[in-house]
């Protein structure tokens, strides 16, 4: 049984300069700088699924912490948890990379790094002030905008529809027809119950709309839109 | 702890009274407000014509803070008398402290910390720089005012001594020595004072001038006591100044040789009877005030009827009916319904396919739910995020929560009277919400969703309907807290009032006329009886704090007293007035009995010595031009002294306290030590 403290030193015990990146084998490529630890534990989460460091971190590594530094990495729930040691980070030139295939295509993932200083039993963990120690891997959601013009009238219909997982984007789109000054949500519902997954929106003749990403999610998902 | 405020000219001194514990007890303002009723009542007296003027500068300087309490009483009775002159004399307050002298100039508040000399010179030369002012300038008066119990007594007394600017200015000093003699540390205090004036007496034979010993302890044994009794030592004190230099129509050069002298120790006998300005304003005050709050009681409790009828009235003043409260509509019509979309918007909505859209357009209405489904849940989420989260948001927003209690606030204290505060919105006795509060909290939310025009129209108005609901169920709590709060500020209101009333209950008034309580008592209550709604509605109003009850209640005592024009009238003809069923010779009698005691007993010294009662110098009458009295007075041995005043008849004796050729013992002038 491990014994877990969490505590606070920013000024030793640091996250800084992290940055990810994808390689062009499609792994995701971690490094930053730090002062002091002797390892850091690295936790990957879908990043809708909150993973919080006390209510959801460390009651998980109470358990399963012996195991995890044994083996250095496991996945559980979809949760990729990994402890580096210091040693071994330095000699990959202050890099660590997650393998494409440890991640589920299509789905945001958010990473939070914490310096720990662990000897035999004892866990002391870091925390690391204003999120120095998160990236994220965001996705990016292909939509196709359609816009058709009926014979004589003053409206346009306009039909998007996600070239997605729609089961995945629930609260995550909405859109603003130029016409307008309101964000309009879309529903996952909607999109999975119409054909093709095309919804209407009926608009002056001239007007235009535009998709975005809901402000909680606008980090984990980019909107692309697919060319005619 | 002491305040000194200036108000319509004048100045009141306000006491906090230290309570039975050794605190200070705040005072709510009662004696502000008798101040200043009293104060009107003076403005409105009549003054007499008479051309009294200043014949000479005068300075006047208080030594002591303590003594400076009472320049008020020295200005009034010369600003009266001496008018435009009057605005030309200076009032200096010289205090000693660890360093040195503090002087001020009572009127301006100009301060100096280094040579009071100078400060008392500078004064001198500003006053005989004014060209038209006092009819003489080759003598200027220094009038000195000393506590003799002041601790600093004597190093005041050598500094009026010491003051030499006799050289420059042809001066003549004046000094009264104050005694307050109601304890043995001050008597032993005024011993010591009068031993070393006695001792010095040659030494200080050319700068001495005159000395007057003024106690508040009499010949006749009784002691001046409270704040208007010692106010009468002082007004001697001003009318020994106003006679000791006076250019009237009269002949006043033996008055001024009389009053002012060199090198002598005096003392006088005072007797007054004046105008009970005072008592008349504390008793009408008194009487209009447990008037109004009785009358504006009775009054609810005649109006408002039962229970459930006063609730009624009162939710009909709230704009509480019809399952609506007019204010939360207001705030919703104005504040909140622009945070929402327009109609319009609702058009962009996203529709399963294109027959749905069509389907829709169909119908003439359209519920929310058909749209919902017509949409995908889309109508669901674009009410959730436009409508129900901007309502939610904007009734965690504290300012704007703030802002609306506070204009509610606003408007229900403005519609309800005290009365409706106070009865109507009382708990019941068994501790549940009163019928107000309950019918609030309990309101049934009457529905405001008419049929749109469109279909677009429709489901907005139904979506604002949601959002009124969330309005009012946030709200009402809040407004039956604000009811509780009203009430109880009702009740503080009342406690504040009756704070107030027992102030002034507590002022002392001369009772010993018969009839001026029931005389004025009744004439308080006619003009309540007749006026007492109008005022009730602006003292009795929620929206007053206590500073709003005392200048409500000040405006009520100026209609009052415009009422009648008795407050207005003179010394003589307010008593041939108020004693009308008295005969005349009773009347005579009335100010007999008051001026016409022994002299003697009214002198203001009670020492062993009494063997100046023969040295008297003078007896004056101060009284207006034609005053009725003069024509009682027989026997040569007075003078008649007019004053332009018209709310008093005052006799004052002056004795030499010295022998002819010897000089007095001043320490056997003070009572036992």
């Amino acid at each position: 049984m491990i014994n877990i403290t969490l505590k606070q030193n920013p000024e030793d015990y640091t996250i800084r300069h992290l940055v990810r990146k994808m390689t062009n084998t499609g792994d995701q490529q971690l490094s930053w700088n730090f002062h002091r630890a002797s390892h850091f534990l690295v936790v990957t989460h879908p990043a809708k699924t909150p993973c919080d460091l006390e209510a959801d971190i460390l009651p998980w590594l109470a358990k399963n912490g012996e195991a995890l530094l044994e083996s250095g990495k496991k996945n559980a729930d979809g949760i990729l948890w990994n402890v580096i040691q210091e040693r071994k980070f330095l000699a990959a030139n202050n890099r660590f990379t997650i393998p494409r295939g440890s991640l589920t295509n299509g789905i945001p993932y958010r990473i939070q790094i914490f310096p720990c200083d662990i000897q035999e039993d004892q866990w002391d963990i870091y925390q690391v002030e204003e999120d120095a120690n998160v990236a994220v891997i965001p996705v990016s959601i292909l939509m196709e905008i359609q816009y058709k013009k009926p014979f004589l009238s003053k409206n346009q219909v306009c039909m998007f529809r996600a070239k997605f997982d729609v089961n995945r984007l629930e609260g995550v789109l909405r859109y603003k027809p130029s016409c307008s000054r309101c964000q309009f949500p879309v529903s996952v519902e909607s999109m999975r119950a119409a054909r093709e997954g095309w919804l209407y929106v009926w608009l002056p003749r001239g007007e235009d709309l535009t998709i975005s990403v809901a402000p909680e999610y606008k980090d984990y998902y980019n909107i692309r839109i697919a060319d005619d | 702890m002491e305040k000194c405020t200036a108000f319509f000219g004048l100045y009141f001194i306000y006491k906090a009274k230290p309570d039975g514990r050794g605190r200070l007890m705040e005072e709510s303002g009662g004696r502000k407000l008798v101040q200043n009723c009293i104060s009107h009542l003076k403005g409105t007296l009549k003054t007499d014509g008479g051309r009294n003027r200043a014949l000479y500068p005068v300075i006047t300087v208080f030594f002591g803070e303590q003594s400076a309490e009472h320049f008020p009483t020295i200005r009034d009775t010369l600003e009266i008398n001496w008018r435009t002159d009057a605005q030309y004399l200076k009032y200096l307050n010289i205090v000693k402290t660890d360093h040195g002298y503090v002087s001020s100039d009572l009127v301006t508040g100009e301060k100096d910390e280094e040579n009071p000399s100078a400060f008392v010179e500078k004064a001198v030369v500003e006053m005989l720089g004014k060209e038209l002012a006092f009819e003489n300038k080759s003598r200027t008066r220094f009038e000195y005012i000393l506590l003799g119990e002041d601790e600093d007594a004597k190093e005041y007394y050598d500094f009026m001594i010491n003051t030499k600017l006799g050289s420059h200015y042809n001066t003549f000093k004046t000094m009264f020595i104050m005694m307050d003699e109601r304890t043995a540390d001050n008597r032993q205090k005024i011993h010591d004072l009068l031993g070393y004036i006695t001792e010095n007496r040659t030494k200080t034979k050319k700068d001495l001038g005159t000395v007057y010993l003024l106690s508040n302890y009499l010949r006749s044994g009784f002691v001046l006591q409270d704040d208007y009794q010692l106010s009468q030592n002082y007004r001697l004190v001003a009318d020994l100044i106003l006679m000791g230099g006076n250019q009237g129509e009269d002949d006043n050069s033996g008055v001024i040789s009389t009053v002012e002298n060199f090198d002598t120790i005096k003392t006088a006998a005072y007797a007054i009877k004046e105008k009970p300005v005072r008592s008349i304003a504390i008793i009408s005050l008194q009487k209009m005030m447990r008037n109004l709050l009785e009358e504006s009681e009775t009054n609810y409790n005649q109006t408002a009827g039962d229970t459930r009828q006063s609730a009624e009235k009162i939710l009909e003043k709230l704009g509480i009916r019809g399952g609506k409260i007019q204010c939360l509509e207001e705030i919703f019509e104005k504040s909140i319904l622009s945070i929402f979309p327009s109609p319009q918007e609702v058009q962009y909505l996203a529709f399963l396919n294109e027959q749905e859209y069509k389907n829709i357009y169909k119908e003439k209405r359209v519920s929310s739910q058909r749209l919902n489904k017509a949409t995908g849940g889309n109508w669901n989420l674009f009410f959730e995020e436009n409508y129900k989260n901007k309502m939610e948001n904007l009734l965690s927003d504290e300012r704007f929560i703030s802002e609306c209690l506070g204009k509610i606030e606003k408007a229900w204290r403005s519609a309800l009277s005290y009365g409706d505060a106070l009865s109507g919105l009382k708990d019941r006795e068994d501790g549940k919400v009163g019928e107000v509060r309950n019918a609030l909290e309990n309101l049934t939310l009457a529905s405001a969703v008419a049929s749109g025009k469109s279909i677009e129209e429709g489901v907005h108005l139904w979506a604002v309907e949601e959002a009124r609901k969330m309005f009012y169920s946030h709200m009402i709590q809040l407004l039956s807290k604000l009811l509780s709060d009203i009430h109880q500020a009702a009740k503080k209101f009342k406690d504040c009032y009756i704070n107030l009333e027992k102030e002034v209950n507590k002022e002392p008034i001369d009772n010993k006329e018969e009839n001026i309580r029931s005389y004025y008592e009744n004439l308080a209550e006619n003009f309540i009886r007749k006026n007492g709604n109008e005022i009730s509605s602006d003292i009795f109003n929620l929206k007053n704090g206590s500073e709003d009850i005392i200048q409500s209640l000040e405006n009520a005592f100026k209609k009052l007293i415009k009422n009648d024009p008795i407050y207005a009238m003179a010394f003589d003809e307010e008593l041939q007035t108020r004693l009308s069923s008295m005969t005349d010779v009773n009347k005579v009698l009335a100010i007999q009995r008051v001026l016409e005691v022994e002299i003697e007993t009214m002198v203001r010294l009670h020492g062993h010595d009494t063997s100046y009662e023969g040295n008297i110098l003078g007896t004056y009458y101060l009284m207006k031009q034609g005053e009725t009295y003069a024509n009682e007075l027989t026997g040569g041995h007075f003078t008649i002294f007019h004053l332009n005043r018209t709310d008093c008849i005052e006799k004052i004796a002056i004795y030499n306290l010295d022998s002819p050729g010897k000089y007095c013992d001043l320490t056997r002038m003070v009572g036992e030590v």
